[in-house]
């Protein structure tokens, strides 16, 4: 995926470049979604124990 | 019983989809600056990849359009009229993604054109290449009405309404055709594809499910999108709907099954594969368990049940089209491929920029208040033997998709 011996080369590093924000983006992705998920879980136990 | 929740994000899902658009443009620089070789796994062995499976499914999920349309108005199913304008919206949307990534996905882009003036016209390639061009257009036709009500311009209206019908028969027509000519592609493949896919019945095959496919995604819009606390299509309706998926569902299964005994790929289903594995995965989630719940009156009545239901039919149809695009090429010349950061992103991107319009349009363009005003007389009539009490979960109160 990255091409770490051509960097200087200056299509190798727009495709390292882009690589590299499309994994930053991939991993934020992941954390928040997981987080979300992670959240809603806990405040929907919380009401529907509170309800009870 | 506990009833299914709509997936919900408590952030709005509207932010993920900006930085998925985002990503997605980005990647589609790269992609049309450094050129087709340098930014996706694509190989002279390996040509066709995420792209033609994200063609395929978009195009089967589409499929609503014609379905809809042709028991609407050409067989006379009058009380199904509140969901034309979803399914034709749904439709459109469809095909103009599949039309953006069908030219990113070209090694020449700006070559797009050339189908319509250089004719091959023993190429299947140049019957979908006319179908989706012409189909695209007649779903313009049919789409513009909700804009130009929007704004009151009624006089092209009539014009359209008085030209609608031919249009919409030949809208129907050039589905069909394309629809199955999507599976024809694979026709010229036969010692490549594998056996638990490869069939010359892969048209036959093709249409069938994109009628299950396309019929799911309409019973999932009907659910999700409701108003004022009343279902948007009364629960009778939406369980005669999940009868045909079923009776779509039973049909595919019994030629798929049926072709595979008779070709002599009992084998290849015995033997616990990589392939078998994705072959059942796909039967099961798509076919075999959505059919044993919607032979049940209950779930077809069901809110949570007729979700879930459909939501496996759109699910494993998804799974078949990328079996039969990526999973079952992999065979031979046994080259695995598995997509590039920059085709997955296009792809993400590409669907979110789906999933906005179609929020964006219904907010803000008369889609789904076809049943609240009533457009004609006939169709307030079937549309009031069909209301029903207003006897809801909580969760279809809010009109807008979670």
């Amino acid at each position: 995926m990255f091409d770490l011996a051509n960097w200087r080369n200056p299509e190798t590093l727009m495709l390292n470049l882009t690589n590299g924000i499309l994994g930053i983006v991939t991993v934020v992705l992941i954390v928040w979604i997981s987080a979300e998920a992670i959240y809603e879980h806990v405040v929907i136990g919380k009401s529907t124990n509170a309800k009870h | 019983m506990r009833t299914l929740r709509l997936p919900r994000i408590t952030a709005g899902w509207r932010p993920i989809a900006t930085i998925l658009i985002l990503a997605g443009a980005l990647a589609a620089v790269a992609r049309f600056t450094l050129g087709l070789g340098a930014t996706t796994n694509l190989s002279d062995e390996f040509p066709w990849g995420l792209w033609i499976g994200f063609d395929f499914l978009g195009i089967g999920l589409a499929a609503s359009g014609f379905t809809i349309v042709a028991a609407v108005h050409l067989f006379h199913a009058k009380e199904y009229e509140p969901i034309v304008r979803p399914a034709i919206l749904t439709a459109f949307i469809g095909y103009l993604l599949v039309v953006l990534v069908l030219i990113i996905d070209l090694g020449r882009p700006d070559h797009f054109w050339h189908p319509l003036v250089m004719w091959n016209p023993h190429s299947v390639m140049c019957e979908i290449s006319w179908c989706l061009m012409l189909y695209t257009t007649v779903l313009s036709l049919e789409f513009a009405p909700i804009i130009l009500e929007k704004f009151n311009i009624h006089s092209p209206i009539k014009w359209i309404h008085a030209i609608s019908l031919p249009f919409m028969i030949f809208g129907v027509l050039l589905s069909t055709l394309h629809q199955s000519s999507f599976g024809s592609l694979y026709l010229i493949v036969p010692n490549r594809l594998h056996a638990l896919w490869y069939t010359p019945m892969l048209p036959v095959l093709f249409f069938i499910s994109c009628i299950a496919s396309g019929l799911s995604m309409v019973v999932l819009e009907s659910l999700i999108f409701s108003r004022k606390g009343r279902p948007f299509l009364p629960t009778r309706l939406r369980a005669n709907l999940a009868k045909i998926i079923a009776l779509a569902l039973a049909v595919y299964f019994v030629v798929r099954i049926q072709d595979l005994l008779s070709r002599g790929a009992f084998r290849e289903m015995t033997t616990l594969t990589y392939y078998s594995v994705a072959f059942y995965a796909e039967i099961l989630i798509g076919f075999v368990i959505p059919f044993s719940m919607l032979v049940f009156e209950k779930v077809r009545t069901s809110h949570s049940g007729l979700y879930s239901a459909s939501l496996m039919v759109v699910l494993g149809f998804a799974i078949n089209r990328m079996n039969t695009a990526i999973t079952g090429l992999e065979r031979y010349p046994s080259q695995v491929y598995f997509p590039s950061m920059i085709e997955i992103f296009i792809m993400l991107g590409i669907t979110a920029i789906g999933f906005s319009a179609f929020s964006f349009i219904a907010e803000y363009l008369p889609v789904f208040t076809t049943a609240e005003a009533g457009q004609a007389p006939h169709q307030n009539e079937a549309l009031s033997r069909v209301q029903e009490p207003l006897l809801l979960p909580p969760e279809c109160e809010n009109p807008r998709p979670s």
